[in-house]
């Protein structure tokens, strides 16, 4: 992946920072993100595969760096498109690196999983052009930011299922090794352009989709609740679903 | 990397004078390759040593793949070879030529691809019995894996056939570095198509960096078949990533006694379950010329 610093100097180089090049030139942008809800009701409210209707009250993640990138991943890619340039995509083991950086947002920011509509992250400049993937990370925030609690994930909400109700809350930590702070080859088909918004979407129901509540061991002395905390079944689901595949889209809008 | 890298050194032509025209003529072979593991089965012996992290001895009794539509095109659009043909080989029985090319321009192709594709009646075979063939053909398998794992004295079988067919291209010769092959004139130049199995046994996916070769996720679904201890793909449906639980039915804890997951990263899965992981772990695979790196598609 090359950075956009790298290819905004080989535009001017080229004499491609020309405004009348539709293609290529440079544009600002806004990216944003929203946490999107499941059919017409709130964000955060959902019913996971394993049959628990939750309600999230708190949610939060913090993410950045964003790349949004010119080159398809493997996941939208056909044989047909190997023709097309190479993207040194190669599903399963090795990180999708996503051709050229047409935009990118090195910051943090802490996405609220319970808010609707638009959370506005950044405006900023980028090249004209269709980015056809994005990938980010989900590093910790520079500083302390009250609704992850001390985590770079934090939840609390209730669970239902028949009979069985199970408040619940905790905070999740990604690992710094490897590829554990990284979502990469998200599907993307957003025009750059100037005015254009870029939307990260943040399906949270993806991240507990796999989740069983009743796995919790009962809440300790005073507690009302009980703590998803690594070693448990439904931390462990959280871990995976964090970074699955689908948790995050893009959209562009004007 | 965790695997005996095996040496072909057949980019003999892959000399000075890379990616210039050549002129003339020349021929171009491909041979197949699943590496020692193939054949020795693991752990593969070597330093490090490619073994399972959970105690698990494994063989392969068969290991075949279908393989064809190879292709070779040049970076500036140039057309060398697109073949419509395939064949059915065994990996544990060596490390035949699969495909030879003559009459084609001596240069340098930049961009080389080749198919895991449905096995088809059309296809010729090396060193597969007919019985086996056709069941690749009826089931449009582009594997079937059969072998024997063992631990703690008991054996467990399986006979997988898996569907997850891709392309494999814009592939780098690992002995150079650079990418595609070379065709020398009046020469003839060696590849291998090399297949990592190693892959299929990974319990995560995105990097290679910290990845083990487990088997208890897998042995845990086994069920007794005619008086033998079988391991179905399909069973592996029940084994959530999230839930992973041993034969006994408890969570599935690690050598350090901790909860096991297995983890695909962003890798799009089916179904959140180990055998659509393993599906998806199978079909990075193929490799070029030992390690070199292959873009892949699916077909």
């Amino acid at each position: 992946m090359r950075s956009l610093s790298f290819f905004c100097a080989a535009l001017v180089a080229l004499g491609c920072g020309d405004a009348a090049v539709t293609e290529g030139r440079e544009v600002a942008f806004t990216l944003a993100a929203e946490s999107m809800p499941v059919g017409d009701g709130a964000p955060g409210r959902f019913t996971t595969r394993t049959g628990w209707t939750v309600t999230l009250e708190e949610a939060a993640v913090a993410i950045g760096p964003v790349y949004l990138l010119t080159e398809s991943p493997p996941s939208a890619r056909r044989a047909r498109d190997w023709v097309l340039p190479r993207a040194w995509a190669h599903s399963g083991f090795d990180d999708f690196q996503g051709g050229e950086v047409r935009g990118e947002y090195l910051g943090r920011f802490v996405i609220d999983a319970v808010r609707p509509g638009l959370q506005p992250i950044a405006t900023t400049r980028g090249i004209a052009g269709r980015v056809r993937s994005a990938n980010l990370e989900l590093q910790p925030p520079a500083a302390e930011v009250p609704s992850l609690h001390g985590h770079q994930a934090w939840i609390r909400g209730v669970a239902v299922r028949g009979d069985e109700t199970v408040p619940f809350e905790g905070g999740l930590d990604l690992p710094a090794a490897g590829s554990a702070r990284k979502v990469v080859g998200i599907p993307a088909a957003v025009d750059l352009d100037d005015g254009v918004t870029t939307v990260i979407e943040l399906h949270p129901e993806r991240w507990l989709a796999e989740a069983d509540f009743s796995a919790l061991p009962e809440p300790a002395g005073d507690e009302e609740r009980r703590a998803i905390a690594p070693g448990t079944q439904p931390y462990d689901a959280w871990f995976l679903g964090v970074r699955a595949f689908g948790t995050f889209t893009l959209r562009g809008e004007r | 990397m965790k695997r005996t890298f095996v040496m072909f050194g057949f980019a003999v032509a892959a000399a000075s004078a890379c990616g210039d025209a050549d002129g003339g003529e020349g021929s171009v072979v491909f041979r197949i390759s699943g590496e020692d593991a193939a054949h020795t089965g693991y752990p593969v012996p070597g330093e490090p040593e490619l073994a399972f992290v959970d105690g698990w001895a494994l063989r392969f009794d068969k290991y075949l793949v279908s393989v064809g539509n190879l292709r070779l095109e040049g970076a500036d659009g140039a057309k060398g070879w697109a073949g419509t043909d395939s064949v059915i080989v065994d990996l544990v029985a060596g490390e035949p030529e699969v495909f030879r090319i003559d009459g084609v321009e001596a240069r340098r192709w930049e961009r080389f691809s080749y198919e895991i594709l449905p096995a088809s009646e059309g296809a010729r075979r090396i060193g597969v019995a007919d019985g086996d063939a056709q069941r690749m053909i009826d089931g449009g398998l582009n594997y079937l894996v059969e072998g024997t794992a063992t631990k703690e004295g008991m054996d467990f079988r399986f006979s997988w056939g898996l569907v997850n067919p891709t392309r494999n291209h814009d592939c780098v010769d690992s002995q150079s570095g650079t990418p595609g092959v070379v065709v020398r004139n009046n020469a003839t130049a060696e590849y291998a198509i090399t297949l990592h199995l190693d892959h299929l046994f990974y319990d995560h996916l995105g990097d290679h960096d910290d990845a083990d070769m487990r088997f208890d996720a897998v042995a845990a679904v086994a069920r007794e078949i005619d008086g033998v201890r079988t391991i179905a793909l399909d069973d592996l449906e029940g084994q959530r990533l999230a839930d992973l639980r041993d034969a006994n039915g408890g969570p599935l804890l690690d050598e350090h006694g901790e909860r096991l997951v297995y983890d695909p990263h962003s890798v799009p899965l089916d179904d959140p379950n180990l055998r659509a992981y393993l599906l998806a772990a199978a079909k990075s695979q193929g490799r070029f010329n030992g390690e070199g790196f292959c873009s892949n598609v699916d077909l």
